[in-house]
């Protein structure tokens, strides 16, 4: 008889460990605001703000308007974290206040969206990737290639459904697990799981030039 | 090449150079602002934060912010509430108010006051209106309800509940009459009927009627010449109800103001003659009947 239970590896046993010393502290530190000492969300506005906007950027491609849709974000829960009971992860409330905002944001402005890029930052952790991605030989060439790469994926992504994108962005970009996801989405593991299986069928239908057959 | 001289990505790339999927996406992560960026985010949320300390908030802020406390109770609320109200109807049909009558479509009644002083107070007389499909309810009976009223006439010797109901005791169903006009029997066979019934209606036993029940003419059913036998004058006589009954109606109003039994027994049997005059009227007469001190007359 098969062990229901799921088995995970060590490094998802750590970063399960991780995010749940990271739920608790910030639940202490939501408590300590929520008695009285509101500037504890400065901590919690410098610790989320880069994924914060992250996840809006990507979602809404303009990081004039990620910039502002994630400033809305903080003071919406900086005026909702009395209501915050500690029921799930802080983050997963924030994620998901910062989600719907920008789902509303983007059904608003639907016939007045332009894209508006972040640079890729050419950082060394990840220069392998960026060598392979662009052409090697052509260091000159570089940026331009990973310009265009840049555009071609920004547009795909553009082309997906705000359902897909957000499930794509969540779990491929951030790095959230399917159970995350689904709470954050308000949508079942399984519904997260085939949207994300089409989301990336379509990228890899869009982007088939510059990807590995 | 799409960008001028430079060289594009996927000139550059060979087939076996191509990245994932995956490992593109992993350039997203990449888009990152700088730290000015991150100084201009901070400022412009303080800028936020104290508009939104100061900016009124709309009025239906806190409506809001109770719906969302109670929403919880948002269900169970709203059940009981159903509740009550299913309960509400429910009683209020069981525990109707007495006097209050529902009319039945089709049919209505014309009453006056006969005799003074047996409880009815109110004179409402008047022709009806929309046609057949309108019906009104002419009588208001204040004081009794209506099977109160009904009780002299059931304990009544002489006409026995059955009897009301035009079934025995003498009193005879003008409905019965069918048979006997169609073995070819006198069409006066009706109007015999309907004195006879009449002279037990106005017997010793019952009080004086105190009301006339008639039906509203407009609101009969439809009846070809051929099926009623009616002749071309009898059509405009029916043509002519209204002025008639607003005659008869009349005439009984006057007999009303007199207050006298004798007059009420005088309006009654002028009524009857009145009736037997008009042999289309009384082919469609179909019961007479008494409850009480009532006297009806259904068509």
């Amino acid at each position: 008889m098969l062990n229901s239970a799921k088995v995970l590896s060590p490094a998802a046993s750590a970063a399960v460990l991780e995010r749940r010393q990271e739920a608790e502290a910030d639940w202490l530190l939501v408590r300590r605001i929520q008695a009285g000492e509101v500037a504890r969300f400065d901590d919690l506005i410098t610790k989320y703000r880069e994924r914060i906007w992250g996840v809006i950027y990507h979602l809404c491609a303009n990081r004039e308007d990620a910039a502002d849709l994630t400033q809305d974000v903080f003071l919406k829960a900086f005026q909702s974290i009395n209501r915050f009971q500690g029921q799930s992860a802080f983050f997963t409330w924030l994620y998901r206040i910062a989600v719907n905002t920008t789902l509303n944001h983007l059904q608003k402005a639907k016939l007045r969206r332009f894209f508006s890029l972040e640079k890729i930052r050419d950082e060394a952790p990840v220069a392998d990737l960026l060598d392979k991605l662009a052409d090697p030989g052509n260091a000159s060439d570089r940026a331009a290639c990973l310009g265009e790469l840049q555009q071609k994926l920004n547009e795909a992504m553009q082309k997906l459904s705000i359902k897909h994108r957000t499930v794509v962005t969540l779990y491929e970009i951030d790095g959230l697990s399917h159970e995350e996801i689904a709470e954050i989405t308000g949508s079942s593991v399984g519904t997260v799981r085939s949207r994300l299986h089409y989301a990336k069928l379509q990228l890899q239908a869009d982007l088939r030039d510059y990807l590995q057959a | 090449m799409k960008y001028g001289h430079k060289i594009t990505l996927q000139d550059a790339q060979g087939s076996a150079g191509k990245p994932t999927l995956d490992e593109l996406l992993r350039l997203k992560r990449l888009e990152r602002p700088d730290a000015a960026f991150w100084q201009r985010f901070e400022q412009g949320m303080r800028e936020k934060q104290l508009a939104a300390i100061i900016e009124p908030r709309p009025w239906w802020h806190g409506a809001a912010l109770l719906g969302t406390r109670f929403a919880p109770l948002a269900i169970p609320a709203t059940l009981g509430l159903a509740a009550v109200f299913a309960v509400a109807i429910f009683n209020l049909q069981v525990n109707r108010p007495e006097g209050i009558n529902i009319a039945k479509k089709g049919t209505a009644y014309i009453a006056w006051n006969a005799s003074p002083g047996t409880g009815h107070t109110e004179n409402t007389v008047a022709p009806a209106k929309g046609g057949r499909d309108e019906v009104k309810t002419y009588a208001k009976i204040a004081d009794k309800p209506m099977f109160e009223a009904l009780e002299p006439a059931l304990a009544s010797p002489t006409l026995t509940p059955a009897a009301f109901a035009g079934k025995s005791d003498g009193v005879k169903n003008f409905n019965e009459t069918d048979d006997t006009k169609a073995k070819g029997q006198s069409p006066a066979a009706p109007r015999e009927l309907l004195r006879s019934n009449q002279e037990l209606a106005g017997g010793d036993s019952p009080p004086a009627a105190e009301s006339f029940v008639a039906t509203d003419f407009l609101a009969l059913p439809t009846i070809s010449a051929e099926q009623s036998g009616l002749s071309n004058d009898a059509i405009e006589l029916e043509s002519r109800l209204s002025a008639r009954q607003e005659r008869l109606l009349a005439l009984a109003d006057e007999r009303v103001e007199a207050n006298s039994a004798a007059d009420i027994a005088h309006v009654r049997e002028r009524m009857v003659h009145r009736l037997d005059s008009e042999e289309s009227r009384l082919a469609s007469a179909s019961r007479l009947g008494v409850g009480g001190d009532r006297f009806s007359l259904r068509f």
